[in-house]
């Protein structure tokens, strides 16, 4: 069956964020979100109104969906919080500016992938290793949370997810931008246009062209890996 | 052949078509080797990127922060009421001293404890070997009196036995003696002349008596 099983509706309302699935695990609504049933929108108001408490709710119902964003972004898990710290310290600031008709996960998705790219220019800008870096030894660094030793039944998994992780890191940013939101985010890829701003068709070819270099450096990296002395 | 654009697929493999356009475009693979390898190649892709999940770690609950704070807390204070009482606590002469105004008072007590156990015992033996006493007492003269009673049975059936013999020797003796006694009467009478009865008047005096 080549068709994709829907994945459930992210970034709108009352039914996103704390339903949302990752890994097989169905994250639990926070107190917050049961007590007063707020949707974004209505939280992002209040909180423009200045209500910390509302902020505060907001933060904890997107800071993972985010700090996820920022990990597949950067490929570094502990930069990728340092981002969501920024990309929510950001929506704070311009909540002033958020209007009430556009849908919050938007603003919020927005401002996240800014601060991902902000941050890779000011690498680039600085000439420090770039967050996205070659295979060769870049696992320590690109997520410290698998440095330690794999067991043996496991290599050949965790060898996989790097390949994948190097090809995803390959990938130019305006496509990786479009896999991370469309494929590991869920959105529709009218959201994900909405997102980025730019038209749904675009959208869709450069998800195709990203699925492309992604099956291409994957054999490559695969290749690659069968030749390489253990 | 017309084939369908990448973005049609796009939607397709993401299950974003319309009904219509997903049931022609799994018509369309059917019939189309080259868009069936592309779809192949962009589902292989996606199967590969599945592979990749990022766990982000959960913040700590905030009731899990008030436990924990709550738990500092109480270590505190125990701490805290652990080094007061240390401190508070009377040095090592008067534990002394209190010992030695104690202990007297605790030995008495104790002594009169134990004197009160000892004599509720020996009074416990006491009865128990009277009460022993007793009924072995009881139960030996049960068993004389059984034997006194047996031997006067076995001395009475002697006795009854002998006396039997001895009436029967009697009795035998008796008859001899009376078969004897008629045979010498007899011989005697048969030895005596015969006298003819003598005509009187009347008996004679002092005889009258012994006639009869």
């Amino acid at each position: 069956m080549l068709m994709r099983a829907k994945r459930p509706e992210p970034g709108s309302g009352a039914m996103e964020g704390p339903g949302r699935r990752e890994s097989g695990r169905t994250l639990r609504p926070t107190a917050a979100w049961r007590v007063f049933r707020l949707s974004d929108e209505e939280a992002m108001l209040r909180a423009q109104g200045g209500d910390a408490a509302a902020f505060a709710a907001i933060v904890r119902r997107w800071e993972r969906p985010v700090q996820r964003l920022c990990a597949r972004m950067t490929g570094d898990l502990h930069l990728a919080q340092d981002l969501t710290q920024e990309a929510f310290a950001r929506v704070f600031a311009a909540r002033a500016s958020y209007r009430p008709g556009g849908r919050f996960s938007t603003f919020l998705w927005r401002i996240a992938l800014n601060a991902c790219c902000d941050e890779r220019r000011r690498r680039a800008r600085r000439r420090e290793v770039p967050f996205v870096t070659d295979e060769k030894g870049t696992r320590a660094e690109a997520d410290p949370t698998d440095q330690a030793p794999a067991p043996p039944a496991l290599a050949a998994e965790q060898e996989e997810v790097d390949l994948v992780r190097a090809a995803v890191a390959d990938l130019p940013e305006h496509y990786r931008a479009v896999v991370v939101l469309r494929h590991y985010e869920g959105l529709k890829f009218r959201e994900v246009a909405e997102v980025l701003g730019i038209p749904e068709g675009t959208v869709k070819s450069r998800m195709a062209e990203a699925l492309d270099r992604l099956a291409e450096a994957l054999a490559m990296l695969r290749t690659d890996a069968t030749r390489r002395p253990q | 052949m017309d084939h369908p654009t990448r973005e049609e697929w796009m939607e397709f493999i993401y299950g974003e078509a319309e009904p219509a356009d997903r049931a022609r475009l799994e018509g369309h693979l059917k019939t189309c080797s080259d868009c069936r390898e592309a779809a192949d190649r962009w589902t292989g892709a996606m199967a590969g990127l599945d592979t990749w999940q990022v766990n982000v770690p959960a913040r700590p609950k905030r009731h899990a922060r008030v436990v924990a704070a709550l738990a500092v807390a109480a270590t505190v204070l125990i701490a805290l009421g652990f080094a007061v009482g240390r401190l508070a606590a009377p040095g090592r002469a008067d534990v002394q001293t209190l010992r030695a105004e104690l202990e007297p008072a605790l030995r008495a007590s104790l002594e009169k404890e134990l004197t009160a156990k000892w004599d509720a015992s020996l009074t416990a033996a006491q009865e128990t070997l009277r009460q022993d006493v007793m009924a072995q007492v009881r139960k030996e003269m049960d068993d004389a009196q059984a034997a006194t009673n047996t031997l006067l049975a076995e001395y009475a059936r002697a006795f009854d036995d002998v006396r039997r013999s001895d009436l029967v020797t009697l009795a035998r003796l008796t008859e001899q003696e009376l078969w004897r006694t008629k045979w010498q009467v007899a011989v005697a009478l048969a030895n005596a002349p015969y006298s003819a009865p003598v005509a009187t008047t009347g008996p004679p005096a002092g005889n009258e008596h012994s006639s009869q």
